[in-house]
């Protein structure tokens, strides 16, 4: 099946043959060409551009186009403070002082804000590769997006005015069926309805508050023909049940809550669970090992069928390729990544590795170490360009892969120091950890040694 | 090593006041504050002094991220690279103290032995508490995490509400040290870096599951002078006695914490009286206790 058939199936509980994964690569796709968190997020081809290598570099069977909580809110009248790694946040909550509910004319439209570019990167993604990816448009949840308009008196509201905390979110939920009905008719396969806030209230205050304005966005969505996703953070546990009654097709969680516990619960509405590698502990500051083991073990924990294996949340902008690349690979030749872990995790058996003598070489020798070039994508572009190479240069270099699949070649790789894979050296020296080399690039590299 | 310190406590209680005040009263050390929301009342600028304190704003806005610490790690990190020894960090008012454990383990990996997690100072609005903590299940946390517990804003309340506040925080967290104040003005503001560190990262959740007892009494034809001995000895090995009892066909409210009980007439009736009863985990004073409440009742056990 192809990427996007899993996600669809998947959503609909039908049979899968492969867990299918979906990278949430927000700001982070802009660190993929150097762009930082405020062009990827404001303009339409860098956007695109970022976009793009995601889909090349990670090979997602599903992926989001913007990951930003903040552009309804923007829209409805919140300033946003910008950073060059990190979404922008909101600053100033119109209605902090006030208890008036917005104008109904002041709801998105389609020329509001961002909407204009963001539309626009949707149907240009959905062309680009909206055949093989599903694609999901992300848009703020009612909760949240009434708390950007209110502050945190909202939860004082929740005590002492119950009538206003509803009125404001039927107008927040206006405001979250407009965009989705956008986006829906921009392309987008799944509309996720991302709302972290839902994790900061009771089960009771969510079934009193949050049951209706959820339960009709989750309808509306469907009614416009499309699947939803319920996205929350931080520990929604006590809340995972009370999420499902609202009919999303499913949900998704972070490293707070456990996958096993939930997707106990979502098993019981046939909703399928998607998630939850830790961002910080694991794919920011992990190795690929550490990435490759805690998909593993995600998987072993749980069942195949509903489920859906993801970052926790949006990555943080300066997640190592090579860590969301052992990912991708761990979730689509899980078996192959299960021996490499158990190799790597072995003692160290009696393997003699001999190096070359770098210094007394006849001619450029290129080694790429590869999780396995077959498999992973950016493996096989880094192998491709040192194949490329040797087609140009003929018997003038050597060209040869170390697959990180077999023993020997995990021993080589320790002995050698490769910090990640695929990584390319030439002689002996690293020159490309991840990013794969232009070909001029490369030819330089080898002259130089020539 | 980097003593890292956290006031936590919902919007509004008072952290920035604290945090100021913090400022002056350890003018003389060189310290870093993390600041992680805006509010109404700024960081005093003029109590950073450039060459001894910096301050680092980070998730400058109202939108919490519990799964993204990545900021939040590099700033400690920066810091760490100085010649600075104490960070003071303002935490968000959603924030879960608890989530620290992990954070410092990502800590440890990246800088060993350089940071140490000193806990967690709780400011805590006397006048919204009970609300706020009847709508965030995190406030809970903040509270149980915490290892000093400012009651703030005293001026808006009356004794009989500062009583109530008290108790609740102590059922929350009876080891914490609690101190009561206005702007969060008191005397031992000193000693606030001088936090038991042991207890820091103790997983208070699992310390608590295991180390308190919560068990329900009820009455059978109880009189009151067999309740008050009762009370009387019962108190001094729990932590709260509360609930309704019957006595001579009125339905008086019962409340005990380790200094003092009351019995008071209560306006409505409740039909199937109760007393809840928190202490300290100790099988042997339960039973005690137990077996006394079964002498002065007929079989008035239930949910031992």
């Amino acid at each position: 099946m192809i990427g996007k058939e899993l996600i669809l199936k998947t959503l609909r509980n039908e049979p899968v043959d492969k867990v299918p994964w979906v990278p949430f690569a927000g700001i982070h796709a802009g660190a993929l060409k150097g762009y930082t968190a405020y062009e990827v997020l404001t303009d339409k081809d860098k956007l695109v551009e970022s976009l793009l290598e995601v889909s090349k570099l990670y090979r997602p069977d599903g992926m989001p186009v913007v990951f930003d909580l903040q552009i309804e809110a923007e829209i409805l009248g919140c300033e946003l403070a910008w950073a060059e790694d990190a979404p922008p946040s909101v600053k100033s909550h119109p209605l902090m002082s006030t208890k008036e509910i917005p104008c109904k004319c002041l709801l998105p439209k389609k020329e509001d804000g961002r909407l204009p570019m963001i539309l626009e990167a949707m149907e240009t993604m959905k062309n680009e590769v909206g055949k093989d990816i599903a694609l999901y448009g992300l848009i703020c949840g009612p909760f949240t997006l009434a708390s950007h308009l209110r502050g945190s008196m909202i939860f004082m509201d929740m005590f002492d005015d119950e009538a206003y905390v509803n009125a404001l979110l039927k107008f927040a939920n206006e405001a979250c069926k407009n965009v989705a009905k956008m986006y829906i008719e921009a392309g987008m396969d799944v509309v996720a309805v991302v709302d972290p806030l839902v994790s900061q209230i009771s089960p009771d205050h969510f079934e009193q508050f949050m049951d209706e304005p959820f339960g009709e966005l989750f309808d509306f969505i469907r009614n416009e023909g499309s699947l939803s996703s319920f996205f929350v953070c931080g520990n929604a546990t006590p809340n995972i049940e009370v999420m499902c009654k609202t009919r999303p097709d499913s949900i998704s969680i972070d490293e707070n809550v456990e996958m096993k516990v939930a997707k106990a619960i979502t098993d019981q509405y046939d909703i399928a669970i998607g998630g939850n590698i830790p961002l910080t502990t694991v794919m920011l500051h992990g190795n690929q090992q550490d990435n490759m083991k805690c998909v593993i073990e995600l998987m072993d924990s749980v069942s195949h069928e509903n489920l859906i294996v993801s970052p926790g949340c949006d990555m943080p902008y300066a997640v190592p390729i090579e860590n969301t690349i052992a990912v991708q690979q761990a979730v689509k030749q899980a078996e192959e990544v299960r021996k490499m872990i158990e190799n790597y995790e072995a003692e160290d058996d009696d393997i003699e590795i001999e190096l070359p003598n770098y210094n007394a070489l006849n001619k450029p020798l290129v080694e790429v170490f590869t999780l396995d070039s077959d498999t992973c994508a950016a493996c096989t572009y880094m192998m491709a360009s040192a194949n490329e190479a040797k087609a140009r240069f003929g018997d003038s270099i050597e060209v040869v892969e170390y697959k990180y699949t077999t023993k020997e070649n995990i021993a080589r790789c320790k002995k050698v120091g490769v910090p990640n894979l695929p990584s390319m050296y030439i002689n002996g020296e690293l020159k490309y950890k991840s990013i794969i080399p232009t070909k001029a690039e490369l030819d330089n590299a080898i002259n130089t040694v020539m | 090593m980097v003593q890292i310190y956290l006031i936590s406590g919902f919007l509004g209680a008072g952290k920035t006041t604290l945090l100021n005040r913090m400022l002056a009263e350890y003018a003389d050390r060189k310290l870093a504050v993390i600041v992680n929301e805006y509010g109404d009342i700024g960081v005093d600028g003029k109590l950073i002094k450039e060459s001894t304190m910096s301050i680092k704003e980070i998730n400058g806005g109202s939108i919490f991220c519990t799964c993204r610490s990545d900021h939040f790690i590099d700033a400690i990190k920066t810091i760490g690279e100085s010649d600075i020894n104490t960070i003071i960090v303002e935490n968000s008012g959603l924030a879960n103290p608890n989530s620290m454990s992990k954070i410092m383990d990502v800590l440890e990996i990246l800088s060993p032995n350089r940071f140490k997690y000193a806990g967690s100072i709780c400011v805590v609005d006397c006048s919204t508490i009970e609300k706020v903590l009847t709508i965030l299940p995190v406030a809970k946390s903040q509270i149980e995490s915490s290892q000093i517990i400012i009651l703030n804003k005293v001026d808006l309340i009356d004794a009989a509400q500062l009583q109530s506040a008290t108790e609740n925080v102590n059922s929350i967290n009876y080891e914490a040290t609690i101190v009561t104040a206005s702007y969060c003005d008191f005397n031992s503001i000193g000693d606030l870096l001088l936090l038991d560190s042991s207890k820091a990262l103790s997983n208070r959740l699992s310390t608590k599951a295991l180390g308190i007892s919560k068990f329900t009494l009820s009455p059978n034809n109880l009189s009151l002078s067999g309740l008050t001995e009762w009370l009387k000895f019962a108190k001094s090995y729990t932590l709260r006695i509360k609930g309704f009892i019957s006595i001579d066909n009125k339905t008086h409210v019962i409340q005990s914490t380790l200094s003092d009980y009351r019995i008071e007439p209560f306006g409505e009736d409740v039909p199937n009286g109760y007393l809840e009863i928190i202490m300290k985990s100790n099988d042997l004073k339960k039973n005690e206790i137990v077996s006394y409440w079964e002498a002065i009742n007929e079989k008035g056990v239930r949910n031992v």
